[in-house]
Parts: structure tokens; C-alpha cells; sequence
């Protein structure tokens, strides 16, 4: 989840309107977005709808509240201007086509950047290429003061090693390749370039550059500074439609910040989904059919048409036109989350708002009834609780040392995971007794004897299941007391085995976890459902536990046999 | 004043020897006669009532006392010593040393030494081999007095040195062997006793002990040999002290996390729903693409989901489902939707991970021809990599499920909502908030209202979108739901950090209540 910083007055100044805490707690809800947390002026806003990257900012979240409040359908007419900008060009190079193909870009002019304002757009522009633009390889954005460009824009396939300039944050001319290995920056991003002949480059028409997409601007052009008025927006990546909702999404913020925008137009030498001559801000939106049957079905109960209409503005949408039971709606230009019209249902139950509806309860009969398995393992439970032992719960993910060397049993088969945060998770467990043995290691102190068992889901390597892996439940009995050893845990186990009449024979094994000569597979017709034994004192040793300690673990499916 | 009833039977058979003297000074033997008890009885009780500070010690005895060894108790039994038995018989007849010792009263030793013992002391002689009697007075002592006066005499283990007359006393001396007892008939111990008044707060109770008529004979255990014989009847019984407390004993019992899941899920059942159990190991078919997750989504990188070492993917994709769901992702197939538009990756759907997430259940549950209308619920353990810390833990519970039915809408979505925070939070005041899923639309986060902490998320839930749905052969609406049963159960059993939840700390588990 998107989390992002908003400075408070900021905020006010662009909802027009004054928040208290809970207010604007209250007002967020209808943007799926809480405060976090809260320091001064200083606002902590986690976003809940990953879908929705126009709320990813300071802007975006105002603007939500306002047209909320106000009902208001907020303009934003520079989406329509369909003319070609003769004057604002971005010409791109052929060489571009198998590197970074697409670009987009716009220009915006009285625009007020305070302090508050530029944080507002680096945070807006970082949330849109870090996250919907993931990590720079979808959307990669950059500003610019645009006084100091000269049209035509430029966007290049260059050679890494033949082209330097100042990277941000440097003093000195760098190769682009440099850049890659050498700025902090150009590290962080390098991979994204890996294997390219050549490096896409924006310069201007006197060959001044402005960026070296997806990793850094220039010192020169690439600096927006508090007091500049004028700016230069771009975007680059792979997928056209990406960029250009980007590129939406960051003109209406700088609108909403009193900047007027003009369209820039990018002329490509190759085909693109949306032509060869594209002029950007790009309205992506189409008109999306409802029926008015779909909503109340959805919805459970008939809302007006005026409370459809009212809604429906209220969350941004703009062209709503009504025809015999079918509602047209376009989406706000900004807006690329729509793919059914369950999303317009949605928009409209929100806009009416939760608490209109009334809720009703389950009306339908249905059985319910526990799974199989759960119904045999309570009742293992229950017989063990009977049988005086306490019941222990633990985490299936587990150490995988804990699960074989320190059971004396290295070469142990189990479900380990590739990319653990650290060995104490490393692993399910194949077995519950290393979390029994965990247990009697830190309860020393616990009056004794300890009787203690677990039934549980274990996971094991099946190589016969389409996963290779199988999921069991089993129960796993431990005794520690100087009078344990396995005859006495044994009677346990003859208990499970006259309530649920199953006869089970002990083959003698000698396995490295127990003292040879005291352990033995549990087994029914030569199939083997658990083990039986008394732990090996060098097993106690490495798990620093005092006490003897006889144990059974057994599969409970040994019942349905 | 002490509470009579904590007064133990032999406490209060101790304080009834003062009965008639309250201010006497009795000793150790003493009370043993006086109460009737035994030795080690006295002992016990008199340590109790010092420490009930109602007798003290005044003063010390050294007394010396006689008991019967195994030799002494024989001739106790066959009402002679050898000397005895000797001395009358020679009275009667002529015997000589030869015809005794064919008498197997006594071996052949003990009459030997009989013999050599009387004749030395010249009480007896020989005369052409028979015994006869030169010393009639010493023969009566031995004849008429040492059974009677001695050895019959015990009815109690010991008797004091002073209660036998001066020639029962020298015969004592002359054939004791002190402290370990050899071969000798009796036995002299020499001990200190102490001796005890009652202290003030003691004469107190004994007064009260009197008035209440309690005599220490009271019945302490009621035996079934008593029941058996009928001889409870009539008896007495000790009253209890109801005010002590035995200690706790340890019993088994289900684990308390475990025990509140047991309920939620009793209460889920309860409300018609069936369970569903599945995999640990999931695909990311079923586990993200099968919810309609696009494989772009950001929930869906390395850093939030366990990937199995070996095997890294499953056999097979599972078909007819598998197909339908990648086309409803392409291009929404024919559910309606425009889809996410990208390019479907099979190999991705078949990779192996931990299920992250309790609704992989659900989506299973909807492929494999579920009751409609129907309910099912799953309390699925997921696994998320995060640092744990107080409020991660390594694995967690999702009690997630579903509602499938011709009549399933939003209305019914909130109802259903309300009715887990009646019957599961048992919250009554709850508050449904605007949420985001992936995998549903709309969707509801439900509050509620605890008296303490304010409003608090107990879960979440949304009617599932049409692009998962169809691809996964339901045509009927479903409602999805999930709560947080690790937080409620945090907050029913007052934890504060959620490892605490999976405790290993068997002290911790066996004194949760």
C-alpha cells in the first residue's frame, strides 16, 4: 500500500477547506486512505486502493475531497485540446523502438512552487514511477525549469560512451556509462538499462540535456527549484497508455496548484498504439455503459436517478447521459481503473455513501459443518487434553536447523523457502516435535512433570502430488519428568488406540533423534504414521533441556485406515 | 481468638490433657499417656500449637526408659525366661542340664546359659547331675515375680525405669544392654524430654475447645471400610478449615489462542457455514492470478510472498480454470471486463509459494462446484516474509470465506458484516468504511466499537468482481469476507504482543485463563 507525506495547510489550501484530525480522518474514508500517522503539520496518509495512482498525492486526495463536497464536475480543459502544438515538439529517434520506445510530455506555466509544492510534486512524481510505474521500468518521470528550454525536444538512442553531461547532485561531466557505475543514482537504477547498445537521451534543440531516462536528470535543466514558475514535464517507458495516465495524473495535479497547461506533441518515426503524432495531456478515457438493473442488483435496493447523477459527479465523472435504463459515463481523464462496470457501481455506493444502506441480513439456508479433518484432530485434542496434557500452539514456519542438525538428523527432507528474512523462518515444518522440544527448552522453570502435545499441519516432499508437497496434520505427545520414558508415553498412545480402535504395531528403528534401542515406527500394516521414542540426551544437550523427554508423533490419518 | 476449625484432631487431643489443670506442666511422655497419642504424633502436634504460639516450652527431663527387645518379647509371649522355666521345672523333678535342653521352649544356648548363670550365682547346684534349688528366695524372684512384674507388664512399647519396683530394676540393669540391644531381653534409653505449658492465648482455647465439646476424636477420613462395616455411625467427623487453600494441581487443557480459534470457528459453524481446508503450499495460480491479482501487482514481488526451494513450480496447470483465468486477465474474456490488459506469463501462475493470503481458499472453493446457495469459511493459516516483531508474527490467522446466492448484494454484504460483529465480536455498534481488494468490488471495511480502545478494524469484505468469478465456472453473486482473528484474539485475551499468541513459555500457557 502506497504510503505518502502531505503537509497539512498544503492540503487545505488545495481541498479548500480546513480539517480537523477526525474531520479529515472521516473525509479520507471515501478515498480508501487513512492517517497513518501525524507530526506537526506533517501527515502520514496510507492509500488502501492500489489502483487508484491519481490519490497518490497530496492533490489527488484534495481534489477527491472537494468535488465530494462540493458535487462538482472540477474542469480540466486542456484535455481537449485536440490541436497539434506547433510550438512545443518532442521529435524521438528511431533507435528508440527496441530500448525505451514511448514518451510523453507536457508544459505548465504560473505555476507557485513554495517549499510545500515542490514536495508535493517529487513526492507525487517518486509514488507514480516507484510504485504504479514499478521502480522506474513501467514510468519514469522527470521536471524541469522550462525557461531555459529551446524547442524541439529531442528523445535519442545515444551511445553510452560518446555521450557525457552533469548528472544531478555533481559538478563534473560523466559519461553515461559512468553515470551508471559511479552516481548513487545511476546504481540504483543501472539494471534497467542492462544489455542496451544504446542509452535513451532527452536534450533540447541545442543539444542541452535534460535527462537520462529512467535514471537521472541533468544539473543544468534537470533542477526544480522553490520559486520557479514555469516547468517541463515528461515521461518515459514501455507502455504507452502507463505514461500517458501518468502524464495525466501530474498536469491535473499542477493545474489543481493554479498552473496553466500546455499540450506538448511528440512526433514518432514509428507506429504506436495511439499513431505517430500524439499530443499529451492524453484523455485515455472512453464512455462506459451501466445498466441502471445492474446497479440495483448489486447495490439491493432502487436509488434515484438524481442520487446516481449527484454520485457519479461527485466521484469525478464527467458526460453522464441516461437512455432507457443504460447510464453512458465517462471517467475522469485522470482515472484508468475502470474495467467493468461494477467499478461505476461502486463509484456510485461510495458517492451515496455506506450508511445510506440499510443492511439485511442472510436470508438463505445453508449446513454448516466442520472439514473432516478438523473434526478428527479435535477429537485427538480432546482425548489428550483428558489424558492430562497441556496443549501447545506454535508457528508452522520454523528454523530448518531446528528441524534436522539440531534433531541430530541433518540429511532431514523438508519444504524449505527460498528467500527467507532469516533462518528462525526458514522453513514448514515437517515435523511438530522441534516445537515441543522448543517449548520444554524455555520452560524450564515450569513445575514438572510437563505433559504437553500439539495437533497440527506439517508439510511434507511428495514428489507422487502435483505440487510435490503435501500438507498432513499431525498430533505429536511429549512427556519430560525423571520417570518419562516410552512405555509411559506409550499408554497414551493405547489410549488413541482403543477410543479409535485402530491396532498398531512398533517396529524397532534406530534413528539418530532418539537413544538407540528406545525408538520405533508407529505403524498399521507395514505403513509407517509416526514415530515413538525416547530423545537421544545429546539432542536434550543441544536444546538445553534437563529433563528425560519420551515423545510420539503421529499422523491422525492412522484412524481412517 | 484462632479459628477452632483450623485446630488439627491431635492439636486439640493435646490441648484436653490441660483440661483439668490448665496451668500444669506436662511432659512429652506425659502428653503421650495423657492424650493417648503416640510419640511421633505428639511431636507433630506440639510443633503446630508452639507455632500457633498456644503452648511453649518450660523445661527439660532426662528420662530413662525400659522397652522389650526380640528376646523380651519371647519370653513376654511364652510367660517364662529360660531361668524361669529351669527353676520350676528342677522344683518339681530331677532334670538335669540334658533333659532341659531336649525342651525346644528355649535353645540350647539360652538354657546352657540359664543354667551356668543361676549355678554361678548360687542359686542352683548340682547334685549327681540333677538340678536343685540352694537358694529358695532368689528362685522366687525368678519363679514368681520377674513375668508378672516385667515382662507382662508392657502394654506400650516403653515404660519409665521408675515404675518397677528396686529388684525388677537391678535385674533392668544387670541384663540391659544400652542403645542397640545385642541379645539382652530389655533395653534401657536414656532421652531428654521437654515440657510444656500452656501459654495464655492456649488456656484461652482450651476453654473454647471444652465449650464446643470437641474431644479430637472426630473422624478425619471417612474410609470405605468404615462404610463397609457401618461403623460411621455414631462417629464424629473432624470439621474441615474451609479458609485453607490446597494447592493448584496441573491439568490438561486446550491452548488459550487455540481454544478462542475453537470458538470462532463453533460460532461460524453454528452460522451455517462449512469449512475448507487446503494446501500450505500453493500456486500463485491460486493463491493471486485465480483472484484476479494482475501478476504486475505490486503484492506480488519477492519481498511478499515464501517461495518453496524444491520443487519451484507445480506439474501442471490446472485446467479448464487456468485457461479462462488468463484470458480474463488479457482481455476480460467474457466476463464483461477490458481485463489488465498484459501479457499473461503460465510459468509464473505454476511457481510454488506459501499461501499468502486465506481467500486462495475460497477461490478453490468456487472452482470446485460449491452449494448455492452456500456459506464457507477457512481459518487458514498465511505466511507473509516480515520482520516479527510485536505486531508481525511468522505465520497468522485468516478466518476468510465466502457467500454464495442468487440474493447476495451489497445490502446483505453489510448484513452479513453486522452479524459476524454480533455473534463473533459480540460488538453491537459497528461502522462500515470504504476498503480496497484487488478482488472485489465493492468493497467494506467493518468497525466496531470496544468500550476501551474506540473503533477497531475487525475485517474485511466485498462482493467478488465478475472476472473471478466466471473464469472459475460461478454465475451467482459472492460475497467475500475476511476477519482478523489474530487482533480480536489479542484483544480478547488482553495480549499486547502477537508472538505472545504462539507462546513457547509453558508457564505462560498453563496459567492463561
Amino acid at each position: 500500500m502506497p504510503t505518502i507525506t502531505v503537509n497539512k495547510p498544503d492540503f487545505e489550501r488545495l481541498a479548500g477547506q480546513a480539517y480537523s484530525l477526525e474531520g479529515l480522518s472521516a473525509a479520507l474514508e471515501t478515498a480508501k486512505a487513512e492517517i497513518d500517522a501525524e507530526d506537526g503539520d506533517t501527515l502520514r496518509i496510507q492509500l488502501k486502493d492500489t489502483n487508484r495512482p491519481d490519490l497518490w498525492s497530496a492533490e489527488g486526495l484534495a481534489r477527491l475531497l472537494k468535488s465530494h463536497r462540493e458535487n462538482i464536475q472540477l474542469d480540466y480543459s486542456f484535455f481537449d485540446t485536440s490541436e497539434m502544438s506547433q510550438e512545443r515538439e518532442v521529435i524521438v529517434d528511431a533507435g528508440l523502438r527496441n530500448i525505451r520506445p514511448y514518451i510523453a510530455a507536457f508544459a505548465c506555466e504560473g505555476i507557485a512552487i513554495d517549499e510545500a509544492a515542490l514536495d508535493a510534486l517529487i513526492e507525487a512524481q517518486e509514488k507514480l514511477a516507484d510504485g504504479y510505474g514499478r521502480g522506474r521500468s513501467v514510468v519514469a518521470i522527470g521536471i524541469y525549469d522550462a525557461s531555459d528550454i529551446v524547442y524541439p525536444v529531442r528523445y535519442d538512442a545515444v551511445d553510452p560512451d560518446a555521450t557525457a553531461f552533469v548528472p544531478l547532485e555533481f559538478e563534473e561531466e560523466m559519461s553515461l556509462r559512468q553515470i551508471l557505475s559511479d552516481h548513487p543514482t545511476g546504481r540504483m537504477y543501472a539494471h534497467l538499462l542492462e544489455g542496451k547498445d544504446k542509452f535513451p537521451l532527452i536534450r533540447d534543440s541545442r543539444g542541452e540535456v535534460l535527462s537520462l531516462p529512467p535514471v537521472i536528470n541533468s544539473q543544468s535543466l534537470g533542477r526544480v527549484e522553490v520559486g520557479d514558475t514555469f516547468l517541463f514535464c515528461e515521461a518515459t517507458g514501455p507502455e504507452l497508455d502507463a505514461i500517458l495516465l501518468s502524464m495525466a495524473i501530474m498536469a491535473v495535479n499542477m493545474a489543481d496548484r493554479g498552473g496553466r497547461i500546455y499540450p506538448v506533441t511528440v512526433r514518432y518515426p514509428y507506429h504506436t498504439p495511439r499513431g505517430r503524432v500524439l499530443t499529451c495531456p492524453y484523455d485515455l478515457t472512453e464512455p462506459v455503459q451501466v445498466d441502471v438493473d445492474e446497479i440495483y442488483k448489486v447495490v439491493g435496493s432502487h436509488i434515484s436517478m438524481g442520487q446516481i447523477e449527484t454520485a457519479l459527479t461527485a466521484m469525478g465523472y464527467r458526460d453522464i447521459d441516461v437512455q432507457g435504463g443504460r447510464i453512458s459515463v465517462c471517467p475522469a481523464p485522470y482515472r484508468d481503473d475502470i474495467l467493468h462496470p461494477v467499478d461505476i457501481v461502486e463509484d456510485v455506493v461510495i458517492g451515496v455513501g455506506y450508511e445510506a444502506f440499510e443492511p439485511e441480513m442472510p436470508r438463505d439456508f445453508t449446513v454448516g459443518k466442520a472439514a473432516p479433518e478438523e473434526d478428527l484432530a479435535d477429537r485427538f485434542r480432546n482425548l489428550m487434553v483428558g489424558g492430562g496434557f497441556q496443549e501447545v500452539f506454535l508457528p508452522i514456519l520454523c528454523s530448518q536447523k531446528e528441524q534436522t542438525v539440531d534433531m541430530n538428523n541433518p540429511d532431514a527432507k523438508i519444504i524449505s523457502i527460498s528467500n527467507p528474512m532469516s533462518e528462525n523462518y526458514s522453513a514448514i515444518r515437517g515435523s511438530l516435535l522441534p516445537g515441543l522440544l522448543k517449548t520444554e527448552a524455555t520452560s524450564r522453570r515450569a513445575l514438572y512433570p510437563h505433559r504437553i502435545f500439539e495437533v497440527g499441519e506439517v508439510g511434507v516432499l511428495d514428489p507422487g502430488e502435483n505440487y510435490g508437497t503435501r500438507t498432513d496434520i499431525h498430533l505429536c505427545a511429549l512427556e519430560a519428568s525423571d520417570e518419562a520414558n516410552l512405555s509411559g508415553v506409550q499408554s497414551y498412545l493405547e489410549v488413541l488406540s482403543y477410543y479409535f480402535n485402530f491396532e498398531y504395531t512398533i517396529a524397532p528403528i534406530d534413528h539418530p533423534t532418539f537413544l538407540p534401542g528406545r525408538s520405533g515406527e508407529i505403524r498399521i500394516c507395514e505403513r509407517v504414521y509416526g514415530l515413538i521414542g525416547e530423545v537421544h540426551p545429546s539432542v536434550l544437550e543441544t536444546w538445553g533441556i534437563n529433563y528425560p523427554v519420551s515423545v510420539f508423533e503421529v499422523d491422525i490419518r492412522i484412524v481412517s485406515v | 481468638m484462632i479459628d477452632l476449625a483450623s485446630l488439627h484432631a491431635l492439636e486439640i487431643r493435646i490441648l484436653r490433657v490441660y483440661k483439668n489443670n490448665a496451668s500444669a506442666e506436662q511432659s512429652d511422655a506425659q502428653l503421650q499417656s495423657g492424650a493417648g497419642l503416640g510419640e511421633g504424633q505428639v511431636r507433630r502436634a506440639v510443633e503446630w500449637l508452639i507455632s500457633k504460639q498456644l503452648l511453649e516450652v518450660t523445661g527439660e527431663n532426662t528420662r530413662v526408659t525400659v522397652s522389650l527387645t526380640e528376646v523380651g518379647r519371647d519370653f513376654a509371649s511364652k510367660g517364662a525366661t529360660p531361668e524361669t522355666a529351669l527353676l520350676i521345672r528342677a522344683s518339681a523333678e530331677r532334670v538335669g542340664i540334658q533333659d532341659l535342653q531336649a525342651d525346644e521352649r528355649f535353645d540350647r544356648g539360652a538354657w546352657g546359659s540359664a543354667f551356668g548363670g543361676l549355678k554361678k550365682d548360687g542359686v542352683i547346684d548340682l547334685d549327681k547331675g540333677a538340678i536343685v534349688i540352694v537358694d529358695a528366695g532368689r528362685a522366687s524372684f525368678f519363679v514368681d515375680r520377674l513375668i508378672p512384674e516385667l515382662f507382662a507388664k508392657f502394654s506400650d512399647t516403653e515404660m519409665e525405669i521408675g515404675d518397677f519396683p528396686g529388684d525388677i530394676v537391678q535385674y533392668i540393669q544387670a541384663n540391659a544392654r544400652k542403645r542397640g540391644g545385642g541379645r539382652g531381653p530389655v533395653r534401657l534409653d536414656e532421652r531428654t524430654e521437654r515440657i510444656y505449658c500452656l501459654t495464655e492465648e492456649g488456656r484461652r482455647v482450651l476453654v473454647e475447645v471444652v465449650k464446643a465439646n470437641l474431644t479430637g476424636d472426630e473422624i478425619s477420613r471417612l474410609t470405605s471400610e468404615m462404610i463397609q462395616k457401618g461403623t460411621w455411625q455414631g462417629a464424629s467427623f473432624r470439621r474441615y478449615d474451609l479458609s485453607i487453600k490446597p494447592p493448584r494441581v496441573l491439568i490438561g487443557k486446550h491452548h488459550p489462542y487455540r481454544a478462542y480459534l475453537d470458538n470462532v470457528r463453533r460460532r461460524l459453524m453454528a452460522l451455517g457455514f462449512e469449512e475448507m481446508k487446503g494446501s500450505l503450499v500453493e500456486t500463485e495460480f491460486w493463491n493471486m492470478d485465480a483472484l484476479f491479482m494482475p501478476q504486475f501487482h505490486a503484492a506480488r514481488n519477492i519481498h511478499d510472498a515464501y517461495y518453496v526451494t524444491e520443487p519451484t513450480q507445480s506439474r501442471e496447470a490446472e485446467e479448464p480454470h487456468f485457461s479462462r483465468v488468463a484470458e480474463a486477465h488479457q482481455n476480460g474474456g467474457e466476463t464483461g471486463s477490458r481485463g489488465w490488459r498484459y501479457e499473461f506469463n503460465p510459468a509464473q501462475s505454476r511457481r510454488l509459494i506459501l499461501r499468502s493470503q486465506g481467500t486462495a481458499l475460497s477461490g478453490r472453493a468456487l472452482a470446485s462446484e460449491p452449494n448455492i446457495p452456500g456459506k464457507y469459511f477457512a481459518l487458514a493459516r498465511c505466511f507473509r516474509p516480515d520482520d516479527v516483531d510485536a505486531t508481525h508474527a511468522a505465520d497468522f490467522f485468516q478466518a476468510e470465506g465466502i457467500v454464495l446466492g442468487e440474493e447476495i448484494n451489497f445490502r446483505s454484504l453489510l448484513g452479513l458484516l453486522k452479524l459476524f460483529a454480533l455473534e463473533i465480536a459480540q460488538a453491537d455498534d459497528v461502522r462500515y468504511v470504504p476498503d480496497y481488494f484487488p478482488f472485489t468490488e465493492p468493497s467494506v471495511e467493518l468497525q466496531a466499537k470496544h468500550p476501551v480502545l474506540g473503533w477497531i478494524e475487525l475485517g474485511g469484505a466485498g462482493l467478488f468482481r465478475p472476472e473471478l468469478t466466471q473464469p472459475l465456472g460461478v454465475d451467482v453473486p459472492v460475497i467475500a469476507w475476511g476477519l482478523g482473528v489474530d487482533r480480536m484474539a489479542m484483544v480478547a485475551l488482553g495480549i499486547n504482543d502477537i508472538r505472545d499468541l504462539f507462546s513457547t513459555d509453558l508457564d505462560l500457557i498453563r496459567n492463561t485463563r
